[in-house]
């Protein structure tokens, strides 16, 4: 065989080693999994078209089976919490075939939300490779905690209502029954539409509950004392009178106006230890909304004991924040509470309310000057 | 001008013609060249190609008759059960990364896993990450448990540390997970060794339970509060994570659970009748028994003393005997003390490396102090040999001459050390012996006079592990220490004297073969059959209270002649200054203790009810039970094991914690483990001289033939080779002779 047909054999060889030669270099190249490569479960999910959050936990006393038809699949019956967004932010919402929420309309905790609710439906991936139980049958379900019966459900519908933008159902903790390091710390989770069974781990904790009081956000405001430009407060020591405080053209000092006229100099601060106390106003309970709330009066909010306002330079715009403190709580050391923030008969803690109990007039003012035309060698009264 | 006619040119003009015939030479050669460097470019790419899908895809072929480098059986039938998906996850950097030595670790890794894929069959999945390319694994690798492998390298102007990773975890089923935080196998056994248990770990479901007693033993000289117990591999992490363990020792001696199937007693002393009873009913009732038994109790202590210390098995005041107890079952416990004379089953495995496994003493030799081993025939183990083959040497008169009738004798009763094929014993078999004893004792089974087994009916037994024919039977003697001084030359001396003294005794007792494990099993009867239940303490106490309660109003109603006793219905009229006559439990409650302080605790429900009568004695099984007696507990307690008189030259219990982990997979049967831990290389070595079979053998003589043999066979090397080839040296000049004959005569003619 002469060198050309030599070549010629050599190239085919070359050639038609050159296909199990990439295939495995290709092969080794994908050798080490990334992690971004794996699929998110809900794909292309943002928390910014979500309209409405339901979150569903199974009680645990299920109905009875109706006696007349035994075989009849009956609902399962949730503990339910359904949130709405707002202008303001997430709300609670009456969920429709539920008795009526007290909560209904009260703010709930945007930070919560995120961590518990948007983060983790962002971070959990199916890796088709390592699917726990791929189409799980009923019976399987049930022993991962994914059957109706006892999965945790999330169901996200978009801002029209119309769409559902993301229904998960959460079962047991992958760790049950295991101890130590054995433990995997996560959960199996599934769609709505799927029986695959997938293991989710997460490395911080995932509070998964239809408690309202663990979702309500308490603060109602949190301010930056030196944007407070107006401080006004009027309570029981002061006699009905407004004392109000203002620190004009951007200076740091604060003024009275219209104050007394036989009180002295404001005293800074003590004005500023009272704006300090401020800068973080949340109510210790929420409990009904206003227009069910009553008789105000007799919880002392009508006219209220302790009236506060405060004016806040945000941006450009004013934000005016009025607190009314009426009676103490009975058997508890809270005072009841209203607050242009959020339209709830609320409560506040004692310790917040007795700083406002002060007399404006001695604790907020020097005493007055000196007489001036007393001449300087009278005799003093003690001599 | 002559115009001469040109001709006509015919073919090319040589003046013309040479240097076109130079321009095609060099595009010839170039051509060449060209074609040349192509085929060498052609045969490089394609040599190379084959090389690296060679080294991709090759085959192995195991031609170790032990199979060393394939998988076992344990590997093959754990991941053929799966019915859950295992995924491991190999957190690894990248290879061509790693140092050298760490690279081919990785080889032996990666081929571990991708075989475990194969057989896995598509339950098992391994997937890759690369902490060091991703701050999110290397986070991950921090929370499960995988640990980094920090290189530090420097050189004159720098250093540098290189962050390598090589760790697996193991999840199954998505619930339970295993981490080896790092993973540097060395050859494929070591990576079955480390992966294989790993994943019978995961795939445990529900652990075996065990209960357990134990009487821990007095600790000398050392700071063991409670004395030395069997702590160590009860919660060694390879057991726990698949067996648990329940402490049963109730003081009050309640009857033992029905989920408890199998019962440790960790050399029991000090037995009371009722925890006899309560053992009884436990075996009657179908449980399986384990006893390590001791027949004396011993001290070690750091100076290793071997005095005997105090102790009973049965309590002050017990009526019945464990002993009688078990040999009603069947089982015969001689409380004595076994030395086995026979070197094969008191010289260590491994005489140089781990003398200390029986008895060794330091000693100075050039290499500095090392640990040399000596004989001590009450440390020993089963040895797996058929001791028929003794029974010549053993029959042997003082002159040497073999008595042909005792040794028929002899080769009827010995039995092999080790006769019993379950799988428990098969790693020891393999190294030819079962794990090291400690002052064994005797246990075996009932028999007549005669040496006729005499076991109950309905009951099988078998002796697992024997003695050879050389053991000494004695009462545990006061002090068992043969060295008995600091002094190293006063110490050897001791020793010898302590084992001539030992030879002597020998040779006025029988041969026999003294059994050292026993196991029977079948529906036993109890042994407090037609006795009377031995009452719980409590129990007792609240007699002893009741008649105490009796005594104390006959003593009252005696004080007080004048009166009659109160009929019934009928009020007795209280005498002024007399106070009617009260129970004690009303005398309590009407007379506060001016101890007390504060209210009384409320009467419960729980306090009015009594708590449930104890079922009644069960006189026979319905359920096989089982009995496995130990003839010791010394090689597994926990300062053996744990090795605390390792530097003093032992003993250490080598082999103690693996019979003790194959002990419970035998008990639970579980055999997935049972191939890998068998697999342990067959010893190989030529044997010149098989000194070990007989003990009274003189060592000089043994030496002699060793060096007789040695020698011969070193000739024998020497000389087979060069005689072959002198010979062939011889052929080939015979052949050539004659080839060179012939063509003489050929050419002649």
């Amino acid at each position: 065989m002469n060198l050309k047909k030599q070549n010629l054999a050599l190239f085919v060889a070359a050639i038609a080693l050159a296909v199990p030669t990439t295939l495995q270099l290709r092969s080794e190249a994908e050798i080490f999994k990334d992690i971004a490569s794996i699929p998110l479960l809900f794909d292309g999910f943002t928390s910014d078209n979500v309209g409405t959050i339901l979150m569903g936990q199974p009680k645990k006393d299920q109905p009875p089976p109706d006696p007349q038809n035994p075989d009849q699949k009956r609902p399962i019956a949730y503990d339910q919490m359904q949130i709405v967004r707002t202008e303001k932010g997430w709300a609670f919402a009456p969920i429709l075939g539920q008795p009526p929420n007290e909560l209904a309309g009260a703010p709930v905790s945007k930070d919560r939300v995120e961590s518990d609710i948007f983060a983790h439906l962002r971070a959990i991936r199916v890796d088709r490779d390592t699917i726990v139980q791929p189409n799980a049958n009923p019976e399987q379900l049930a022993e991962y905690g994914l059957d109706d019966a006892h999965a945790f459900v999330f169901k996200l519908v978009d801002t029209t209502g119309k769409n559902v933008v993301a229904e998960l159902f959460v079962g047991r903790d992958a760790a049950a029954g295991q101890q130590g390091t054995e433990a995997v710390r996560g959960v199996f989770v599934r769609k709505n539409d799927s029986n695959d069974v997938i293991l989710y781990e997460f490395d911080r904790g995932w509070r998964r509950d239809v408690l309202t009081d663990q979702w309500l956000d308490r603060v109602l405001a949190k301010l930056e004392p030196d944007k407070i430009h107006r401080f006004s407060i009027r309570n029981t020591a002061t006699a009905g009178t407004t004392f109000v405080f203002e620190r004009k053209d951007g200076k740091a000092s604060w003024q009275a106006v219209d104050a007394p006229a036989d009180v002295g100099a404001v005293r800074q601060m003590e004005v500023e230890n009272l704006i300090q106390r401020l800068r973080w106003i949340a109510a210790q309970d929420f409990r009904k909304p206003l227009q069910h709330a009553g008789n105000l009066a007799a919880l002392g909010l009508a006219p209220a004991q302790i009236e506060i306002e405060l004016t806040v330079k945000e941006g450009d715009q004013d934000r005016v924040i009025k607190i009314a403190v009426g009676n103490k709580v009975d058997d508890k050391n809270e005072y009841y509470m209203t607050c242009s923030e959020a339209q709830f008969l609320m409560t506040w803690q004692a310790g917040y309310v007795t700083t406002f109990e002060l007399d404006a007039k001695a604790k907020l003012f020097d005493p007055p000057p000196p007489q001036p035309d007393k001449p300087p060698d009278a005799p003093r009264d003690d001599k | 001008m002559n115009a001469l006619p040109t001709p006509p040119m015919q073919g090319p003009s040589p003046l013309r013609s040479a240097p076109a015939t130079a321009t095609g030479n060099r595009a010839r050669e170039r051509g060449a060249a060209l074609a040349l460097t192509v085929h060498v470019t052609l045969l490089l790419l394609v040599l190379g190609q084959i090389v690296y899908l060679a080294s991709r895809h090759r085959t192995r072929v195991d031609l170790t008759s032990d199979s060393l480098w394939s998988t076992t059986e344990s590997t093959r039938s754990l991941l053929g059960k799966l019915d859950k998906r295992l995924v491991i996850e190999a957190y690894f950097s990248p290879k061509e990364k790693l140092p050298v030595n760490l690279r081919e670790t990785r080889v032996w890794a990666d081929n571990f896993l991708d075989e475990m894929v194969q057989l896995g069959k598509g339950k098992v999945v391994v997937q890759r990450f690369d902490p060091n390319a991703d701050k999110a694994i290397a986070d991950r690798c921090q929370r499960i448990g995988v640990q980094q492998i920090d290189l530090r390298s420097s050189s004159s102007t720098s250093v540098s540390v290189d962050r390598h990773w090589q760790g697996l975890r193991l999840v199954y089923g998505g619930g339970k997970q295993k981490v080896i935080p790092q993973f540097g196998p060395t050859s494929s056994f070591v990576a079955e060794a480390a992966l294989t248990p790993a994943v019978k770990e995961v795939t445990t479901e529900t652990k075996h339970k065990f209960g357990y007693m134990e009487w821990p033993a007095t600790a000398i000289g050392q700071q063991t509060p409670g004395g030395i117990g069997w702590n160590m591999l009860r919660t060694h992490e390879g057991i726990t994570k698949r067996y648990e363990f329940q402490n049963l020792k109730d003081e009050d001696g309640a009857l033992l659970p029905a989920e408890i199937k199998t019962l440790f007693l960790f050399r029991p002393k000090d037995l009371t009748d009722r925890q006899k009873y309560v053992l009884d009913q436990f075996v009657v009732g179908g449980g399986t028994l384990v006893v390590l038994a001791d027949a004396a109790e011993y001290a070690i202590g750091p100076k290793r003393s071997f005095s005997k210390l105090p102790f009973t098995i049965d309590a002050a005041g017990s009526a019945f005997k464990f002993t009688e107890q078990l040999l009603h079952y069947g089982i015969d416990w001689k409380l004595k003390v076994l030395a086995d004379l026979a070197q094969p089953a008191y010289m260590p495995r491994d005489r140089m490396t781990g003398a200390y496994e029986y008895l060794a003493v330091p000693q100075q030799s050039m290499l500095g102090m090392v640990l040399q081993w000596q004989p001590y025939p009450y440390f020993f183990h089963a040895v797996a040999q058929d001791w028929k083959v003794a029974a010549d040497d053993l029959a042997k008169d003082e002159h040497g001459k073999v008595d042909t009738e005792l040794a028929a004798q002899y080769r009827k009763l010995f039995v092999p050390g080790m006769p019993s094929d379950d799988f428990l014993f098969a790693p020891f078999k393999k190294i030819g012996r079962g794990p090291g004893f400690y002052w064994p004792t005797w246990v075996g089974l009932r028999q007549r006079t005669g040496g006729v087994l005499d076991l109950p009916q309905g009951i099988d037994g078998r002796v697992l592990l024997w003695s050879s024919p050389a053991v000494l039977v004695e009462d545990p003697p006061q002090s068992l220490d043969p060295l008995g001084s600091t002094d190293a030359r006063a110490r050897l001396e001791n020793l010898q004297k302590f084992n001539t003294k030992l030879m002597e005794r020998f040779r006025g007792e029988p041969r026999q073969q003294a059994p050292l494990m026993v196991d029977v099993r079948g529906k036993f009867t109890s042994f407090f059959a037609g006795a009377e239940r031995p009452k719980r303490p409590s129990e007792i106490k609240e007699e002893e209270a009741k008649k105490a309660e009796a005594a104390a109003k006959e003593k009252e109603a005696e004080a007080k002649p004048g009166e009659t006793p109160e009929k019934p219905g009928e009020k007795t009229a209280e005498k002024p200054g007399e106070k009617p006559a009260e129970k004690p439990a009303e005398k309590t409650a009407a007379k506060p203790n001016p101890d007390e302080i504060g209210p009384k605790p409320p009467v419960t429900d729980n306090m009015l009810t009594e708590a449930p009568p104890e079922p009644a004695m069960r006189t026979g099984g319905d359920v096989p039970g089982r009995i496995v007696v130990i003839g010791d507990a010394d090689f597994l307690r926990d300062d053996l094991v744990r090795g605390d008189y390792r530097q003093a030259g032992g003993p250490v219990s080598i082999n103690g914690p693996p019979f003790f982990s194959q002990l419970l997979d035998w008990l639970a049967e579980d055999r997935d483990l049972v191939a890998l831990q068998s697999r342990i290389p067959e010893d190989r070595t030529l044997k010149f001289v098989d000194t070990e079979a007989t003990p009274n053998m003189d060592t000089r003589l043994s030496e002699q033939t060793l060096a007789g043999k040695t020698n011969l066979l070193v000739t024998l090397n020497v000389a087979v080779p060069c005689a072959l080839l002198a010979l062939f040296g011889l052929l080939i000049f015979g052949v050539r002779r004659a080839q060179k004959r012939s063509f003489l005569a050929s050419s002649t003619q």
